[in-house]
């Protein structure tokens, strides 16, 4: 734990395939808009010899945002053009609600959302809510690039599918359906043990039938509960054919704080903790659908954040 | 690269610091270029203390390596006076309104917002709230600083108004 | 009266604001003195444990090093890092245990200093602190006070027993307290335990050593209070060092909040800067400063109280156990504080009051913003509203009726109680928040996820504390020859706004104008002896001495005026001329007079005149805490799924005597009360019960309010002037952040009708005990055995 950072090589390569050799080795580590990696580096959490900048690297930032083709962002974006794209906050709510509650909202300016996901910091939010929309995550290494879901990515904490050689150049975040909405949300709690986290996060995505009756299609994600976010599968596969309504959230929110494992051996945290999850989960669930059912801005709804 | 002469385009002069890779915007600007009204309070993105605007946006500059802000356009507290000296609008409300009491905050409560007002010249108190949301101040309790902070918008607005 | 005054009343711009604007101000890590090495501390790792061996070769042989010092190099005198003991009567006097050295012998919470280095950058100092080879031998680390005091508890300090730092009866216990339980209608009892808030000042620790030319000490850090500072380091730590050997200058603070009451790194600055010969600035990181520095005590609270059917105030109990952490500083002294003003609010005949403070392995506590009163307002105020509740009266009511009047034993020290504006307060704040159409009595209210209720709290605090602290301060003022007014004074501008009030006094008594009054303050070299900023004292007690100065001045001028009179052929006695706004002028005649200037400029470059430059001292004594109150009316909405609570509406009416610019006491009411919001709701300070070490080390784990937390807020003031406050005013400083979380607790029991016992009220904690009641609440305070 440092005031200062100590000394460290700082490289600026001009392709990926220069980026990821350099930083494939001993002490070398990638490095994009670098909030969370001057972080850790100055309170000591890791160390490197040299860290290879990817900012100066063409053709790592490519943005695209639209309804019907989906959203793509190279690795180079920075997660302030998210947050002001209208198809983002429109078709990507939970994405676009994670991104408006970011704190500080400094943060936006300098971070970049690729940088975010790799950073895999189990309390971040950004990658919860990419759960939600099933982002793709496209590894590259200058030479051919193979897609992985989200789900797959995140091996442990600060662990990730991206083999030596490689690299996360963009990430793919396929459209919603017609009738589909997505929400995302947080509670900020007291970190109580050492191994305990100061929140939690959630995020879901619902898709109904062309009635809005009937529940088709569902993801929800829990996170900061542990290395990483968790898809709660039973409670997306429960929650297909139902009848969209609070019989339906609650009963997936139940199977929610069921299949979240403890974190301490406090019985009076994990019990407030499981109770969270339960509302966190209804909540986003019953956000999601009152979207797709309305699909109105969900701009609007950014008070109803805790 | 390690030890280099480093290119830094503060308040709109050209400014060269001997500077490492490791070292932090925050630590240059006020230890290398001098300007020491940018405050580093937690060094962690946390307080908005040492946020100076890179190309207009407010980043936290204790996050920031300063070799990757060499040649982008840095506005520091410094640079919002006006040439002819008089006190930038903002600055102006912060004292009518008593809106610094240790002065720790003000730097960078100051730049954002500046940002919060070339984006948004007319905000409203929520605005003005959600705009200085990550930017901590523990002496005012904040209702004198979006006091000030929604005066000086009205000023710039009428100003702007009577020059055009 | 107010009509003839000329700048007290008004809302002036301060005299430091313009330079924090700006970022011109200079604080203490903006300063760079030639030459100057940079310092560093090595922290230790455990909770508790003995040094077995330091090895300091490799930190010292790498290129760049010049000193590294550990417990060896220190002084074997013992000091505390609160410096009150040299301010202290006899009796308070023993709370103040000097038990710590410089750098540390034992490791006795985690953070403890066990070594320092000077280097010449840095980085340098950072990687040698990496190199310093310690060999621990790690000891069991007591956590919480009540196992400290258990019998064959670990020792941490050798020379105390079962871990007992402090232990005293209130000196004002009064009555006979067991039988007036026994003869009471109505009893209830009310137990819990404060956070340990943190200051939070922006500023970390920091601090700048030197020798001067002539081998004289600098110090330079964001001190509170300089002139005792430096007494007590020369008397305890540097005793080959004596009060006129060391200079000590403090300049622009970023926030003190009762901190910078405390030594930081200065100590360790000196020790380095004279190992090496050379300037160094020891400077900490936030995270340091969550573990090291220091915060509010946890005091462990039970208190009982009593009443006639009728809702007569007959008895109070009291009983403190507090949690000191690893040294005592300021612990001792903030709960006797806790005491004085929590057994003494009310009118009571029978009260009764019993604190002990312990030693845990924990970081070391010290004194915050309001001194033992919040701690004490938390228990104090749900024990009064239960109490309320049982006689089934409304809380307003039941406090109005048991107020002290003007006459009563007031309670800080054994004074009579001179001026009181609470009940005034109580009024004007409970008609703007509507009290009487929002309480909707005792008993069950409305149902649903979000449920509203409304609660309240009143106080009273000191304005200094004459009678208990060494309270006397000087001022100077010297007028230059343009009519300028320099006032040197001592308070320390750390933010609250005081060097404007001063200046405002200084230019109304000396009729000089405001905005020629240049202030110097923060060096002990050219100020006079004061105690510091704190204790809410400022304003009353260095305030009255520029009031005094100014009068003198004031006479000056007008006895110099007789002979400019005279040149204009005007016949006046000094009796008949009058000095207002930096003008001289005919009482009887006011359009006859001149600038000041003339009489400014004469005094001093006028070679036939006699005398010489226009300059006078004003000291003042107090011997009373001249309290000044204030009352809180707060509404919360409580989500009862989530366990959260937002406050909605917070009424304030404070009786401030006078307030010297409206402007300021505002800004010191608003500040603290979210100050007290966050102590309320979200300000966690979490050590983890195993290792000890400090959880929520940073912003993101404590969590401050922002611009998203603070409520509708309505801060009135309630002026009729103090006879003994300069121009009528009282102090302001910390009271406002007493009544915020007894209100927002009292109103959360109106809302859903469950009391939390530990600060902060979290949400975890309000939604488990919403789901499993009080008895079973989480926390870990055990007074009178019960746990929380």
């Amino acid at each position: 734990m440092g005031r200062v950072l100590q000394p460290f090589e700082f490289v600026e390569p001009s392709t990926v395939d220069e980026a990821v050799g350099l930083a494939s080795e001993t002490g070398s580590r990638l490095f994009a808009g670098g909030c969370e990696l001057v972080l850790s580096l100055r309170r000591g959490v890791v160390r490197y010899k040299r860290l290879v900048s990817i900012m100066g690297v063409p053709g790592l930032d490519g943005f695209r945002a639209h309804p019907k083709h989906g959203l793509e962002f190279g690795a180079q974006v920075r997660i302030r053009r998210l947050a002001n794209h209208i198809w983002v906050g429109k078709r990507w709510a939970a994405l676009h609600e994670a991104i408006e509650q970011l704190h500080p909202p400094h943060i936006m300016n300098m971070g970049t959302v690729v940088g975010n996901v790799c950073s895999a910091v189990p309390y971040y939010d950004l990658p919860t809510s990419l759960y939600a929309h099933r982002a793709m995550v496209r590894i590259g290494d200058g030479r051919a690039g193979r897609d992985i879901p989200i789900d797959d990515f995140y091996l442990g904490p600060r662990l990730t599918a991206v083999g030596p050689g490689e690299m996360v150049t963009s990430i793919f975040v396929p459209p919603p359906a017609a009738d589909a909405g997505s929400a995302f949300k947080k509670i900020y709690k007291a970190r109580r043990r050492s191994d305990d986290l100061h929140k939690i996060n959630a995020a879901a995505y619902v898709a109904l039938d062309a009635a809005k009756e009937t529940i088709v299609d569902a993801t929800l994600v829990i996170g900061s509960v542990g290395a990483m976010p968790i898809r709660i599968v039973d409670a997306e596969t429960g929650l297909v054919g139902k009848a969209a309504g609070h019989a339906a959230y609650e009963a997936a929110a139940e199977i929610a704080a069921g299949a979240v494992a403890p974190m301490t051996d406090a019985a009076w945290v994990e019990e407030i903790r499981t109770e969270w999850i339960r509302i966190l989960a209804r909540d986003v669930l019953e956000q999601a659908a009152s979207r797709a059912r309305s699909r109105h801005d969900p701009a609007e709804d950014a008070h109803l954040a805790y | 690269m390690s030890r280099q002469i480093g290119t830094f385009h503060v308040n709109g002069r050209v400014r060269e610091a001997i500077v490492e890779p490791q070292m932090l915007l925050v630590d240059v600007i006020r230890e290398k270029i001098g300007l020491t009204g940018t405050k580093r309070a937690c060094a962690s993105g946390n307080c908005g203390a040492c946020t100076v605007l890179v190309d207009g946006l407010p980043v936290c500059s204790c996050l920031t390596l300063a070799v990757t802000a060499q040649r982008k356009d840095i506005r520091t507290v410094e640079g919002l006076r006006r040439p002819d000296g008089e006190l930038h609008p903002l600055q102006q409300a912060f004292i009518d309104h008593c809106a610094s009491q240790c002065g720790f905050c003000t730097a960078g409560m100051l730049m954002s917002a500046t940002a919060l007002l070339e984006a948004n010249p007319r905000p409203t108190r929520d605005d003005v709230n959600r705009g200085l949301s990550g930017n901590i101040c523990r002496c005012t309790g904040y209702v004198k600083i979006v006091d000030a902070v929604l005066d000086a918008a009205q000023k710039i607005v009428a100003a702007r108004e009577v020059a055009a | 009266m107010s009509a003839e005054l000329s700048y007290v009343g008004k809302r002036l711009p301060k005299p430091d604001i313009a330079g924090k604007v700006t970022g011109e101000a200079k604080y203490t890590e903006d300063l760079v003195i030639p030459g100057m090495l940079e310092g560093r501390l090595l922290r230790s790792p455990h909770a508790h444990a003995l040094i077995k061996r330091i090895d300091t070769s490799k930190a010292a042989a790498l290129p760049g090093v010049v000193c590294v010092l550990t417990h060896k190099d220190c002084p074997r005198q013992k000091f505390s890092r609160s410096t009150m003991a040299e301010a202290l009567p006899e009796f308070a006097f023993t709370g103040e245990r000097q038990d710590q050295y410089v750098l540390s012998d034992k490791a006795r919470y985690v953070g403890d200093w066990i070594a320092a280095v000077a280097a010449e950058d840095i980085y340098i100092a950072e990687r040698a602190l990496d190199l310093i080879e310690v060999e621990y031998e790690v000891l069991p680390s007591i956590l919480d006070p009540f196992s400290a005091m258990e019998s064959g508890a670990t020792k941490i300090h050798d020379d105390v027993r079962n871990n007992v730092a402090f232990e005293m009866d209130h000196p004002f216990n009064s009555g006979d307290v067991e039988k007036a339980f026994a003869e009471a209608d109505a009893v209830a009892e009310f137990s819990g335990v404060n956070s340990r808030q943190k200051h939070l000042h922006l500023e970390t620790d920091a601090a700048i050593a030197y020798l001067e030319a002539d081998s004289r000490l600098v110090i330079i850090s964001p001190s509170q209070g300089p002139h005792l500072a430096k007494k007590h380091l020369t008397r305890r730590v540097f005793t080959d060092l004596d009060d006129g050997d060391i200079r000590w200058i403090s300049p622009a603070i970023g926030g003190g909040f009762g901190a910078r009451l405390a030594l930081g790194v200065e100590p360790v600055a000196v020790l380095l800067a004279r190992a090496c010969k050379r300037p160094v600035r020891v400077t900490s990181t936030r995270e340091e400063d969550f573990s090291g520095y220091s915060s509010r005590t946890d005091q462990h609270q039970t208190i009982r109280v009593a009443a006639s059917r009728d809702g007569r105030l007959l008895a109070i109990d009291q009983k403190i156990v507090a949690d000191s952490g690893a040294y005592l500083s300021h612990s001792a002294t903030t709960s006797i504080v806790n005491m004085q003003k929590t057994l003494g609010l009310l009118r009571c005949d029978n009260v009764r009051g019993h604190l002990t403070v312990a030693y845990t392995n924990t970081p070391t506590t010290s004194g915050f913003r309001g001194y033992g009163n919040p701690e004490g307002a938390f228990v104090l105020q749900q024990a009064l509203d239960r109490l309320a509740e049982k006689i089934g009266m409304d809380p307003m009511e039941f406090r109005l009726k048991n107020l002290k009047q003007v006459g009563d034993p007031s309670c800080f020290v054994p004074v009579v109680l001179e001026h009181t504006k609470l009940e005034d307060c109580i009024r004007l704040a409970a008609d703007r928040f509507e009290w009487s159409k929002k309480w909707k009595g005792w008993g069950p209210k409305q149902g649903g996820r979000y449920r509203r209720g409304v609660g309240m709290s009143i106080l009273t605090h000191a304005s200094g504390a004459g009678g208990f602290l060494l309270e006397h301060s000087s001022a100077v003022m010297k007028v230059l020859s343009d009519g300028t007014l320099n006032l040197i004074v001592s308070p320390c501008e750390m933010g609250q706004g005081i060097l404007g009030a001063l200046a405002q006094v200084g230019a109304e008594s000396s009729g000089l104008r405001y905005e020629q009054v240049r202030v110097t303050t923060g060096d002990t070299d050219v100020t006079l002896f004061d105690i510091g900023s704190h204790a809410s004292r400022s304003m009353l007690v260095i305030g009255n001495a520029v009031a005094a100065a100014g009068d003198k001045i004031k006479n000056q001028i007008k006895a110099l005026a007789v002979a400019k009179f005279e040149l204009r052929q005007v016949a006046a006695t000094a009796e008949q001329i009058d000095v207002r706004e930096g003008r001289v002028f005919l009482v009887d005649n006011p359009a006859v007079g001149f600038d000041i200037r003339e009489v400014a400029y004469d005094a001093i470059y006028n070679f036939g005149a006699e005398g010489g430059q226009i300059v006078a001292t004003g000291s003042y004594l107090s011997t009373s805490h001249h309290p000044n109150h204030q009352a809180a009316f707060a509404e919360v909405e409580v989500d009862t799924e989530t366990g959260m609570v937002t406050v909605e509406k917070y009424v304030v009416a404070h009786d401030i005597g006078r307030a010297i610019n409206p402007l300021l006491v505002e800004a010191q009411l608003e500040g603290s009360a979210v100050q007290g919001i966050g102590f309320a709701l979200t300000e966690d300070f979490v050590v983890d019960p195993v290792t000890g070490e400090v959880l929520s080390d940073s912003l993101l784990t404590y969590r401050l309010p922002t611009t998203m937390d603070v409520p509708d807020m309505e801060n009135m003031l309630v002026e009729d002037p103090l006879p003994a406050g300069p121009f009528g005013a009282k102090g302001v400083g910390e009271a406002g952040l007493v009544n915020p979380a007894p209100s927002i607790a009292n109103a959360i029991y109106d809302a859903v009708g469950i009391r939390i016992h530990s600060l902060p009220m979290s949400a975890d904690k309000v939604l488990w005990t919403l789901r499993h009641g009080e008895r079973a609440a989480p926390g870990s305070s055990r007074v009178s055995g019960q746990t929380l």
